[in-house]
C-alpha cells in the first residue's frame, strides 16, 4: 500500500518559492489501478516523483508497505527503486542496446547473471507481445512498441508498483488503447499496483478504479472512477469531463465551454 | 610555370628547421589541450552544480577569455608579468599558460553544453530503474555526452593548433616565424622564397590538423 500524508513539495528560485504540491493525502490499495488527473502544471508530475522519491518531498511522508521512505538511506532508496518500476511519455530506451539488452539493463546493474537476465528479459518481451523484435533497435520500433519495451524494461526487477508518468501521451488514439490495455493485463496478471498520471480522462476511465483529480497543486476530489465521472462534486472535475460526456451537444455549447475551460 | 622558390626549402637544414619550428607549436599545443581537456572537463562537471558563487567566477573567467584577443592574453602574460609582477616567464612557457587558460574556458563551456544537452527524463528514468548516481553517469549521460562533445572539441582543438602561430609575437620561434628567418636570410639568393615557403608552412598545418578531422568523422560516426 502507498500512502501520502501532508505532502508538501515547494521549489525555491532565486526569487521566489512555487508550490507544487499541498497537503495531499492519498491511499493508493495494492492491486489496484489508480489515476491522478489533472490540466499542466497542477502537480501531478511531482506527486508521481514523490512515490519514488525522485523528488524529495519539502514536507509530509509517503509510506510504502507501512515505511517511511521519506528516511531511507542510499541503499534502502536503491532497493526501493527497484520494487517500483516506472515508464515516461519520451520512452528513454538506449539507442545503442537492442531490445532484448535495453530489458536485461536493469538486470545487469543490479548485478544479476547474464543467462538469467536474457531468460527474464525474453519471458517479458513476450508478455508485451515483441517476442519477434528482440534484436531490433529502438530507432527501428514504433512509439507503441517503444512503449512496450519500456513497460518490459520497467517490470524486469519484479517490481510491486507501476508508476506510469504521461506514458500514453505521446501516442495515436489506437495506440493509446492497446497501451492501456496491456497495463490492465499486467495489473490483473501480475498483480502489479499501477498509478496512472495523464490529463486524458479517456485513459482514466478505460483502465482506472480509482482516481484523484489535482488542481493547483491541491486534491480537488477523490473517488471510485464511476461516482466522479457521474456526480463530479469539484469544478475541475466537470471542467475535465465534461469535453467527453456532451458529445453532440459539443457543437452547439463550444462557445460556453471554451470560455470555462 | 612562375618561381615558387621552393629551391629555398633545400638549402643547407632549411627545412629540418621548419619541422622544428612545427615541433616547438606542436609541443604548445598539446601540453595546452591536453590541460584544456582535463581542467576544462572538471570545471564543466562543476558548473553543474548550483553553486551562485561558483556560477559567478566560472562566469567572469569565460566572458574575459572570450573578450580577449588572444594575442592580447599573450601579451599580458608575457610582458604585462615581468614588469608588474618580475615573473621571468620564457616565451614557451607563456604561451603554454595563454592557451590553457583560453582552452580550459572554452571546453569547460563544451563539457557544461554537453552534460545539460542530456534531458532531464533521462536521468530520471535511469534513477528510477534502480541504478545509482555513478552509474546514471556510465551508463547514460556520459556516453551521449561524448559524443555530442566530441566535434565541438576537435574544433577547438584545431583552432589551439592553428592560433599558435601568434606565439611568435613574443618572441618563440615557431614554424612561422623559422619561415619568416629562412626568407629574410635568402632574401638575395631566392627573392620568391615567400610563397613557397608559407605554402610550406600551410601544408605542414594541413597535415597536422586533418588526420584530427578525419578522426573526430570516424568516432562520430561510430559512436553516433
Amino acid at each position: 500500500m502507498i500512502e501520502l500524508r501532508h505532502l508538501g513539495k515547494t521549489y525555491k528560485t532565486a526569487d521566489r518559492e512555487i508550490v507544487a504540491l499541498e497537503d495531499i493525502n492519498l491511499s493508493i490499495q495494492d492491486g489496484e489501478i489508480f489515476g491522478i488527473i489533472g490540466l499542466s502544471g497542477a502537480g501531478k508530475s511531482t506527486l508521481v516523483r514523490c512515490v519514488n522519491l525522485l523528488e524529495k518531498p519539502s514536507s509530509g511522508h509517503v509510506f510504502i508497505d507501512g515505511e517511511d521512505i521519506t528516511e531511507f538511506d542510499r541503499k534502502s532508496l536503491l532497493r526501493l527503486r527497484r520494487s517500483i518500476g516506472m515508464i515516461f511519455q519520451g520512452f528513454n530506451l538506449l539507442e545503442q542496446r537492442s531490445v532484448l539488452r535495453n530489458v536485461t539493463f536493469p538486470l545487469e546493474v543490479s548485478g544479476v547473471k547474464r543467462a538469467a537476465a536474457r531468460e527474464r528479459a525474453t519471458e517479458l518481451l513476450k508478455l508485451v507481445g515483441l517476442s519477434d523484435r528482440a534484436e531490433s533497435f529502438p530507432s527501428q520500433l514504433s512509439g507503441g512498441q517503444k512503449q512496450r519495451v519500456a513497460i518490459a524494461r520497467a517490470l524486469a526487477t519484479n517490481p510491486k508498483y507501476l508508476l506510469c508518468d504521461e506514458a500514453t501521451s505521446a501516442l495515436d488514439p489506437n495506440t493509446t488503447r492497446s497501451i492501456l490495455e496491456l497495463l490492465k493485463k499486467i495489473n490483473q496478471t501480475l498483480g502489479v499496483t499501477i498509478i496512472v498520471i495523464t490529463h486524458e480522462m479517456k485513459v482514466i476511465y478505460q483502465i482506472c478504479d480509482r482516481v484523484a483529480v489535482l488542481d493547483q497543486s491541491r486534491i480537488a476530489e477523490e473517488g471510485r472512477v464511476s461516482e466522479v465521472f457521474t456526480n463530479p462534486r469539484s469544478e475541475i472535475a466537470r471542467k475535465l469531463i465534461l469535453p467527453e460526456r456532451i458529445g453532440i451537444s459539443w457543437q452547439k455549447d463550444s462557445s460556453a465551454i471554451r470560455q470555462e475551460v | 610555370m612562375p618561381d615558387l622558390g621552393l629551391d629555398v626549402l633545400f638549402k643547407g637544414r632549411n627545412f629540418a628547421r621548419l619541422l622544428g619550428g612545427l615541433g616547438i607549436a606542436l609541443k604548445i599545443s598539446v601540453i595546452s589541450i591536453l590541460v584544456s581537456i582535463v581542467l576544462g572537463t572538471v570545471l564543466g562537471v562543476l558548473r553543474q552544480r548550483e553553486n551562485l558563487l561558483l556560477k559567478a567566477v566560472m562566469r567572469l573567467y569565460l566572458e574575459i577569455i572570450r573578450i580577449m584577443p588572444q594575442m592580447v592574453l599573450l601579451f599580458l602574460v608575457y610582458f604585462g608579468t615581468a614588469r608588474s609582477f618580475g615573473w621571468d616567464l620564457s616565451g614557451e612557457t607563456a604561451s603554454v599558460i595563454v592557451f590553457s587558460l583560453w582552452g580550459t574556458a572554452e571546453m569547460s563551456d563544451l563539457v557544461r553544453g554537453a552534460l545539460s544537452s542530456i534531458p532531464l527524463h533521462q536521468q530520471e528514468s535511469a534513477l528510477a530503474l534502480g541504478m545509482q548516481k555513478a552509474q546514471v553517469y556510465r551508463y547514460v549521460v556520459l556516453p551521449q555526452a561524448v559524443r555530442r562533445l566530441i566535434p565541438l572539441s576537435i574544433n577547438l582543438i584545431t583552432r589551439m593548433i592553428k592560433t599558435t602561430s601568434l606565439v611568435l609575437m613574443i618572441g618563440v620561434v615557431e614554424v612561422l616565424k623559422v619561415a619568416q628567418q629562412i626568407i629574410e636570410a635568402n632574401r638575395m639568393s631566392s627573392p620568391n622564397a615567400a610563397f613557397g615557403v608559407y605554402l610550406t608552412v600551410f601544408v605542414l598545418y594541413f597535415l597536422m590538423c586533418w588526420p584530427i578531422s578525419m578522426l573526430a568523422g570516424r568516432l562520430e560516426k561510430r559512436w553516433g
